[in-house]
């Protein structure tokens, strides 16, 4: 019983699932984009928003106008130009600001879990939302179910009372000649052949 | 659970978190565009910067001056503006604190950030300044030490390890604690 509510959630989670995939497969193929395909500019561009402004409130480097982020925009292409990678240049601000520079955590260690959660959330409203569909199908079924017995029954009950109202009326034939053959008047069995 | 539920907890609870999440960063955005760049954070912080960090400037007076040319001193690099008013509250402790330490070989090092040279001059000659000072043109020496704000302090010791950071205006008081503690340690006593 179990293993087939299982097959039936699984089964109409199907959708959520997938788009769950094909969600994380277009961002695996985004951060797949080589550095090197990049121009300097578009570079820069890309870690001055994964960068934040130290002396903002929840901005990053590409929204800031603080002084200190157009500087930290002029380290990090100073730093494109000669060549360092971009895990090298964010590892280089970390260092000296914190892992609070990160305007999205590494994907390491406890920060896995900020990473995963979004993921997780989704596939459980997948399933939360499948199994409601199903027990709404289910639910519908059973009442389609329900009231095709119900009309069954009627038929049937409508060619049992057919069935007594001819039995009736062979029984009444019946006693009709046997009462008349017990008196001895045949003749009453004419005409309606009701005694 | 009622069957009835699920479906509005799946809904609902992701939805709320949106909303929350929505509001924070409604408020968080509205609230700052960036400081010019002064301490909040006062007092002795952790060092976050990588301790051997260098620097090549040109000084005000035209000499070339490395920080790590100063190994073997105890050396106070800090980092300043002019129009900073904590910054020209504390010149003239710095001017006091630099006559005395300089005589037991502690030196002293001003680097202007966020500022242009003239007014850096102004500021140097007006407040009898002797200490090498010079303009980081770039911002690039201030990133390299994690600087967040002025007035910052960066306390190098005689082997060029930065080993104490003070963000804020200093009393006289408490820079001669530090640079007491610090050559303490140089000649190995104890007691900090």
């Amino acid at each position: 019983m179990w293993h087939l509510v299982n097959q039936r959630v699984l089964a109409g989670s199907t959708l959520g699932v997938w788009l769950g995939l094909v969600s994380m497969l277009a961002v695996s193929v985004a951060a797949c984009v080589r550095e090197d395909d990049l121009t300097t500019d578009q570079r820069v561009y890309q870690l001055s928003t994964q960068l934040m402004c130290p002396v903002c409130d929840g901005q990053t480097l590409d929204q800031s106008q603080a002084q200190l982020s157009l500087d930290m925009q002029a380290v990090i292409r100073e730093k494109v130009e000669e060549g360092d990678s971009n895990a090298a240049i964010r590892e280089y601000f970390v260092d000296r600001y914190g892992e609070v520079v990160l305007a999205s955590p590494d994907a390491g260690g406890f920060n896995l879990v900020a990473w995963a959660m979004p993921v997780v959330i989704f596939l459980g409203g997948a399933l939360l939302v499948g199994n409601a569909y199903l027990n709404m199908r289910r639910k519908k079924r059973e009442a389609n179910a329900a009231s095709e017995v119900v009309v069954a029954a009627r038929d049937e009950d409508r060619e049992d009372s057919v069935d007594v109202e001819d039995d009736l009326e062979d029984y009444l034939e019946r006693a009709d000649r046997e009462i008349a053959a017990a008196v001895g008047r045949p003749e009453l069995m004419e005409g309606d052949g009701k005694v | 659970m009622p069957s009835r539920a699920k479906p509005l907890l799946a809904v609902g609870i992701p939805l709320l978190l949106f909303v929350v999440v929505l509001v924070v960063g409604l408020i968080q955005s509205g609230r700052d565009g960036g400081r010019p760049g002064v301490n909040e954070t006062l007092g002795e912080v952790d060092v976050t910067t990588n301790t051997y960090a260098d620097f090549l400037v040109t000084t005000l007076d035209g000499r070339e001056l490395r920080l790590s040319d100063l190994r073997g001193s105890i050396v106070m690099v800090d980092f300043w503006s002019s129009w900073c008013p904590p910054c020209r509250a504390e010149a003239p402790v710095l001017v006091e604190a630099y006559e005395r330490w300089s005589k037991l070989g502690v030196e002293f090092v001003g680097i202007s950030i966020w500022d242009t040279e003239g007014e850096v001059r102004d500021f140097v000659n007006r407040h009898g300044i002797e200490y090498p000072n010079a303009v980081d043109d770039d911002g690039g020496i201030a990133v390299e030490f994690g600087v967040k704000g002025i007035p910052e302090k960066f306390f190098v010791n005689s082997e060029g390890e930065i080993v104490r950071k003070v963000n804020g205006p200093n009393t006289s008081q408490s820079l001669d604690e530090v640079l007491t503690q610090m050559s303490d340690e140089e000649l190995g006593i104890s007691g900090k």
